[in-house]
């Protein structure tokens, strides 16, 4: 009797062990320490804020709100999740595939370049930091230019984390880059902008199911109004992001 | 379908086509299949009589699929009339483009979602767009768009802002060199699209790749996105060819 307790304790402490490496793991991908530059874009939020059509922090969190929700989790995030699994299938046509669609789904110049620039630094990451298996590392290097969903979903694999947790991770990254565009750009305060991004966690998970359980046939990437505003950013008198 | 008898109001070296589809409405379960190949070194304008109508339908989703080839040297203007998604609608449209590296093509499509003059709102339904072009085989744009009857899309501002009308319009010009930063002749396209739509705050172009220009618009009217892209093309038909643009006949009438 003792004995058994003894051994479910030990294995209790395992898999304490297991998830807490998993846990710095994930803290790591989600950090903004993490060399892959996102801070530097706005993906249209910037010229929003400029044009007046985002004036207020309520318009402002609404922006990233249907950003997340509507844009973000019917595409991107579902490239993600595709990816993941084409990964850790070691399916390098669907992952060729997956990639040229996303990079032509970027509708004007300053995505396509910042897809391209974010996920040049996160294949870098997986190459020179990560655990990649043989026919992951073939892959990767095979891409002509991985783009960011494509590129963070390996690094998320490599690190032996769920599809979930690094698609946390990585959408989180995007709310909590946003968050510092206004924070930057209008200017937000630092408790305002703290309690914005506490009151997005919501949108953030929503965005994670939706991704994670969308069919292919119902993806979407349409966006009008932020792909005209992602255009006029390209014109911007002056400006503090590079999209 | 059929086209209607090929006119040559530019001369010769140039064909205008009408595409007509004489119901001028899809319904329930139809599927609609146009195959447009322009030959090499050929020039055509294609259009259409009159607006793509997606009728309400209650037997399932209905399907058209539009597929065109650009070929060696051929130029190919696609300018068909604007789609209206009534309320109700299920469908889904396809445009598949296929271009030779060295072939010239401007297109747009235009949707409008519930019929405008009746003040009708697309409410219930599903509309769904792919749109994809390919040059020397390599995807240069990618557009799937999935849309629900009362989708918050199109109310948000990052959707359609309450605007009925959604219009792309593309631009892609032959022989692009590989320069990232864009040759001197694309970027002088693109500038000069971008002076005529300046006054526009529901519009803008952008270069994503170089030679490739797009162009997107959202609009209270099918009218006045039309006349806005009108002169976008009647502008670029002369500043890349030297040709004065003559607007088909058709939508005159």
């Amino acid at each position: 009797m003792v004995r058994s307790f003894d051994k479910l304790r030990t294995k209790r402490a395992h898999h304490e062990r297991i998830h807490a490496k998993v846990n710095t793991r994930l803290l790591q991908l989600a950090s903004p320490a993490l060399p892959v530059g996102a801070y530097s874009y706005s993906q249209g939020l910037e010229w929003a804020i400029e044009s007046g059509a985002v004036n207020s922090t309520t318009l402002a969190s609404s922006w990233i709100r249907d950003h997340l929700q509507l844009v973000f989790a019917k595409f991107e995030a579902a490239i993600y999740v595709a990816a993941f699994r084409a990964w850790q299938s070691s399916d390098a046509q669907e992952i060729d595939r997956l990639n040229a669609e996303f990079i032509a789904s970027r509708e004007s110049s300053e995505p396509r370049a910042e897809t391209i620039q974010v996920g040049f630094s996160y294949a870098a990451w997986c190459r020179e930091v990560a655990t990649l298996s043989e026919s992951q590392r073939g892959m990767l290097a095979s891409i002509d230019s991985p783009c960011a969903p494509i590129a963070a979903s390996l690094a998320a694999c490599a690190c032996g984390l769920s599809a979930r947790d690094g698609l946390t991770a990585y959408v989180f990254g995007f709310a909590e880059n946003q968050v510092m565009v206004l924070a930057k750009a209008m200017p937000l305060g630092q408790i305002a902008s703290q309690k914005m991004l506490l009151a997005l966690g919501d949108a953030v998970e929503s965005c994670v199911e939706t991704a994670l359980e969308m069919r292919e046939e119902n993806w979407s990437s349409a966006s009008p109004l932020l792909a005209i505003a992602q255009m006029k950013h390209e014109t911007q008198y002056s400006r503090l992001f590079r999209s | 379908m059929r086209v209607l008898k090929p006119l040559y109001p530019e001369g010769e070296s140039c064909c205008h086509a009408v595409v007509v589809h004489p119901p001028g409405g899809v319904v329930g379960g139809d599927r609609l299949q146009l195959n447009v190949s322009a030959g090499e070194s050929s020039h055509a304008v294609v259009t259409t009589p009159g607006a793509q109508k997606w009728y309400r339908s209650i037997a399932g989703e209905s399907q058209s699929c539009t597929e065109l080839r650009v070929e060696q040297n051929a130029r190919l203007e696609w300018l068909p009339q604007e789609t209206i998604v009534f309320d109700g609608a299920q469908a889904h449209q396809a445009l598949k483009i296929s271009l030779h590296k060295d072939a010239h093509f401007v297109g747009w499509e235009i949707v409008c979602f519930g019929r405008t003059a009746s003040n009708e709102k697309f409410t219930l339904g599903r509309f769904r767009q792919t749109i994809e072009i390919s040059r020397d085989d390599r995807l240069l744009w990618l557009e799937r768009s999935l849309i629900d009857g009362s989708d918050p899309l199109l109310q948000s501002g990052l959707g359609w802002g309450g605007f009925a009308v959604g219009a792309t319009a593309w631009i892609v010009l032959p022989n692009p060199g590989t320069d990232l930063t864009g040759d001197e002749n694309s970027n002088s396209v693109l500038a000069r699209v971008r002076e005529m739509i300046a006054g526009e705050s529901h519009a803008a172009a952008s270069m994503p790749k170089n030679g490739f220009i797009v162009i997107k618009v959202v609009g209270v009217s099918t009218e006045s996105v039309r006349e806005l892209l009108i002169r976008v093309w009647c502008e670029v038909r002369l500043s890349v060819t030297g040709i004065d643009a003559q607007l088909p006949r058709i939508w005159s009438t």
